[in-house]
């Protein structure tokens, strides 16, 4: 059925297939979510926690008892599989009796669902204002909850309030009012601006990124990089109201008009440090990929921002790569994690980049720590494409890689971060684009070694794919399994030494994260793309990992393993 | 040629082929200096210019197509400033790795920045932008052979303390970079690409190639104290000084820009010349701050500072 009861400019379909009364009632409190990595019994944020360390302190299983891992509950061919494609992302778990998934796919989907049973209570699913390219819908990769309600962003650059026992629509904030400090001409609710509905979304270049929700406010940001927009982030509260709103290319670091096209978008979630507030942002590349059009560093793109979360005040920014030629901007999610270094104990971040290297820098000042050894293999990097695709040499890493907007899992007991990698060859040419509503601003042409190419590429010696562990302050690797195809989705690592990972290939698997050993192993029909989170149900006395997968294909899953203690 | 870039440092074979592309082959041609000591003034009597006109049309369309009045004691002054920075580099260099709250680069580029909006200001970009061709081959090598010839670029960048080496080093990166030149082009020429004839038409959020070039080389400049504070871990004396050589360039580049700016404030430049400085300034701004990059800026395993895992 539709629901239009709040004000928005696209259109709702809530359902109810199950008993929503089974959902217990609990105010999930900025406590619980501020204790959320170290409780065992569920998963309040994307990453279990703000600092994005995606682990668990279950302790259920362990490297000896992990084989007997068995799944507990499957959902497959979910319903509208073909505009549900990109299982991405992961789910909340709020703990009760029963625990509750709030499970998340492309685009605008979500459901509840008991997590002991696999019914599916409830169904939401926003059909936004702007057109969705349906052969490749954008992958949705989490969502908030704090109190009763559940927050979830729009591929129209809102965000809607939903009541977590129902799904009923509370409010909906209009993040496309307003861009580059024009306002839209209409009523406030519902007007957006042209430019931020002219392009249809889709999994390459859109993204309904997990808002964060901290001391009142939530987090959110934009995508449309490839599509010649201003990037921004900004911050509403709990109410629906905008707090604070930053463009993330300053036009006093831009020549001329170039800003207003450069960019710089925040399409994955930040990591946070609740203690001082600093949240680390992820960006987008500069645009269009053409870069004469737009000398000099091009700030902040392609790289990681830090802001106060509080006021939206840039602390620092970090570049990978300075005005981009070659698409390797930064998605992947930042983790905080505090180390000793050089003696002194200190709070630092690292991501690893599509780059192919890791980067480990101080939390404060956003000076580089560490550049670990590569991860990924280097070959004609940094060079300039050349006019003719043919005369462009070969170059890695290619621009879906190193890592993409995958999220690494971090252990601190073992100080280890494990992340996955592409490392597939690519040309580039440039080409000049004119910049048209609507329309791709890349200027580039792009293709990826098909199979029969690969083996005639000089330099070029390792498998298409990894999972790598890195110790993220020596920048040392500690252990790799090569893969046979580039991995996506991301990695989980629990206190008792184990990391969870997908393959493309539909492989699930249990690593030991000391020594990069296969533990166990289970097999899918599809790519696995979601990022695996694991909880523990005292009254069941079993501990759990859910994983989800499916890409643009009909199929998909959802798993869930249990072990009981 | 290819645009594989690597660094600044020119190689023997790329001097060759600036050279060639001047029309001077054999050591009798340049007086029997070696390759890597031939100065321009070596060259300038093998060097021959085949006068079209076409150099002095387009200087005097520049010269029209202004749309304010250069004041030529503005830019002057500033480019004093200018010549202060270019003198400064050494200690800046000296003083390496910029503390937190020092701005020692971002401190060379005042001067040049408010000739930058004087320039703007005056429609010089704009004009010319509309009046000079883009950067081909044919252009390049003409370019090329009237620095050579005119010997105002060995006078301007003279002034600032470039030797006869820095000066002929110059000019040959130019050359052998203009491949990527040809990249850089100007917004009617982005028109031409996509098959439209209206050449005076302008995108308006691409600024005209000559400030592209200008604003872009201090745009590099200014950031350089946070990315060396940043990325101080991989950096080593080797990109420093190669940095600092690049950061010279860019500065003696954006002089030589500014020299012809007020000279064509004061009646005191040649439309022919005024061409021919204004392209070769633009080329050396366009350059340099692509040598930067990967000198300084794109850092391979291969040339980062062995890595200490954090300590």
């Amino acid at each position: 059925m539709a629901d239009d009861r709040v004000p928005k400019p696209g259109t709702s379909t809530i359902q109810h297939p199950g008993d929503t009364g089974v959902i217990p009632e609990r105010d999930v409190t900025q406590q619980d979510l501020l204790e959320s990595g170290e409780n065992p019994e569920g998963w309040l944020l994307y990453g279990n926690n703000y600092r994005r360390h995606h682990h668990t302190t279950a302790d259920v299983i362990t490297p000896e008892n992990v084989s007997d891992l068995t799944r507990e509950w499957t959902l497959d061919g979910l319903p509208n599989a073909n505009d549900a494609a990109g299982f991405q992302g992961s789910p909340l778990v709020v703990p009760g009796d029963p625990p509750i998934i709030y499970q998340v796919n492309g685009p605008e989907q979500n459901r509840a669902i008991n997590a002991r049973t696999g019914e599916i209570l409830w169904y939401h699913m926003y059909h936004p204002k702007a057109p969705v390219r349906w052969e490749t819908p954008p992958a949705n990769r989490g969502v908030a909850v704090l109190g009763d309600t559940l927050y979830k962003v729009t591929l129209d650059h809102g965000i809607l309030a939903l009541d977590r026992y129902d799904a009923s629509e509370k409010w909906y904030y209009n993040g496309a009012y307003e861009y580059r400090n024009e306002i839209a001409e209409g009523d406030e609710q519902m007007a957006m601006h042209d430019e931020l509905q002219a392009w249809p979304r889709w999994r390459g270049v859109a993204s309904n990124y997990p808002l964060v929700v901290h001391d009142g406010k939530l987090m959110m940001g934009s995508f449309g990089g490839e599509y010649g927009v201003q990037g921004w982030a900004e911050a509403v509260d709990t109410d629906g109201e905008q707090v604070w709103h930053r463009g993330m290319t300053p036009p006093d670091e831009w020549v001329g008009d170039a800003w207003k096209h450069g960019g710089s978008t925040v399409w994955q979630t930040p990591a946070l440090d609740p203690e001082s507030g600093t949240a680390v942002l992820p960006t987008g590349n500069p645009g269009p990929w053409f870069g004469t059009v737009r000398p000099g560093w091009n700030p902040h793109t392609a790289g990681k921002v830090a802001l106060n979360s509080e006021t939206g005040e840039v602390e620092w920014g970090f570049q990978e790569s300075p005005h981009d030629w070659w698409d390797y901007d930064s998605p992947s999610p930042a983790t905080i994690f505090e180390a000793e270094v050089d003696g002194e104990t200190r709070k630092l971040a690292t991501w690893p980049g599509k780059t192919a290297w890791l980067y480990t820098v101080d939390l404060e000042t956003g000076e580089l720590v560490e550049r670990s050894d590569e991860l990924g293999e280097h070959l004609n990097t940094w060079t300039m494409p050349e006019q003719e695709l043919q005369e462009t040499p070969w170059i890695l890493p290619n621009l879906i890689g190193g890592t993409n907007p995958q999220p690494s899992a971090y252990d601190s007991d073992r100080n280890t971060l494990v992340l996955k990698t592409t490392n597939l060859p690519m040309k580039l040419t440039w080409e000049y684009e004119e910049y048209e509503i609507g329309e791709q601003y890349t200027g580039m042409t792009y293709i990826s070694a098909s199979p029969g190419q690969r083996e005639s590429i000089e330099g070029w010696n390792q498998p298409p794919g990894n999972i790598t562990a890195v110790d993220p302050v020596s920048g040392e690797i500690k252990w790799q399994d090569w893969l046979a195809s580039n991995p996506w989705g991301g990695t989980l690592t629990t206190s008792t030494g184990i990391t969870f990972a997908g393959t493309d290939g539909g492989l699930f698997i249990a690593y030991d994260s000391e020594t990069g050993d296969r533990l166990w192993t289970d097999q899918f029909s599809m790519g696995i793309e979601g990022n695996p989170v694991s909880w523990y149900d005292p009254e069941m006395g079993k501990q759990y990992v859910y994983i989800q997968g499916g890409a643009d294909a009909e199929e998909n899953m959802i798993t869930v393993y249990s072990l009981e203690e | 040629m290819t645009t594989e870039h690597t660094n600044s440092r020119l190689s023997d074979d790329e001097r060759r082929d600036f050279l060639k592309v001047l029309g001077v082959t054999g050591a009798a041609a340049t007086g029997g200096a070696a390759l890597e000591d031939v100065t321009l003034s070596d060259l300038r009597e093998a060097v021959t210019v085949e006068s079209t006109g076409e150099f002095a049309r387009r200087g005097e369309a520049i010269r029209n197509g202004l749309t304010g009045e250069l004041n030529a004691e503005l830019v002057g002054a500033e480019m004093a400033g200018v010549a202060d920075a270019i003198d400064r580099l050494p200690e800046v260099r000296t003083a390496g790795i910029p503390e937190r709250g020092e701005e020692l680069y971002a401190e060379l580029t005042g001067a040049a920045w408010a000739i930058d909006d004087h320039l703007a200001e005056v429609g010089f970009y704009a004009s010319t932008e509309a009046n000079l061709p883009r950067f081909g081959s044919s252009h390049i090598e003409a370019m090329a052979r009237h620095l050579v010839r005119a010997e105002a670029l060995e006078t301007a960048l003279s002034e600032v303390g470039f030797d006869a080496r820095e000066q002929t080093e110059a000019v040959a990166n130019v050359v052998r970079q203009s491949d990527h030149l040809a990249m850089w082009q100007p917004t009617w020429g982005y028109e031409d690409v996509e098959g439209g004839d209206e050449f005076e038409v302008e995108p308006e959020y691409v600024p005209p190639l000559h400030r592209r070039a200008a604003a872009g080389a201090l745009l590099w400049i200014d950031g350089l104290d946070k990315h060396l504070r940043q990325k101080q871990v991989l950096i080593t004396d080797q990109m420093l000084d190669d940095g600092i050589a690049d950061v010279r360039a860019m500065l003696g580049g954006f002089y030589l820009l500014s020299d012809a700016a007020s000279r064509l404030a004061t009646g005191d430049i040649a439309d022919e010349e005024l061409t021919a400085l204004v392209s070769g300034s633009t080329a050396m701004l366009i350059a340099s701050q692509t040598d930067l990059q990967y000198d300084l800026v794109r850092i391979t395993d291969e040339m980062r500072a062995p890595r200490t895992g954090g300590d």
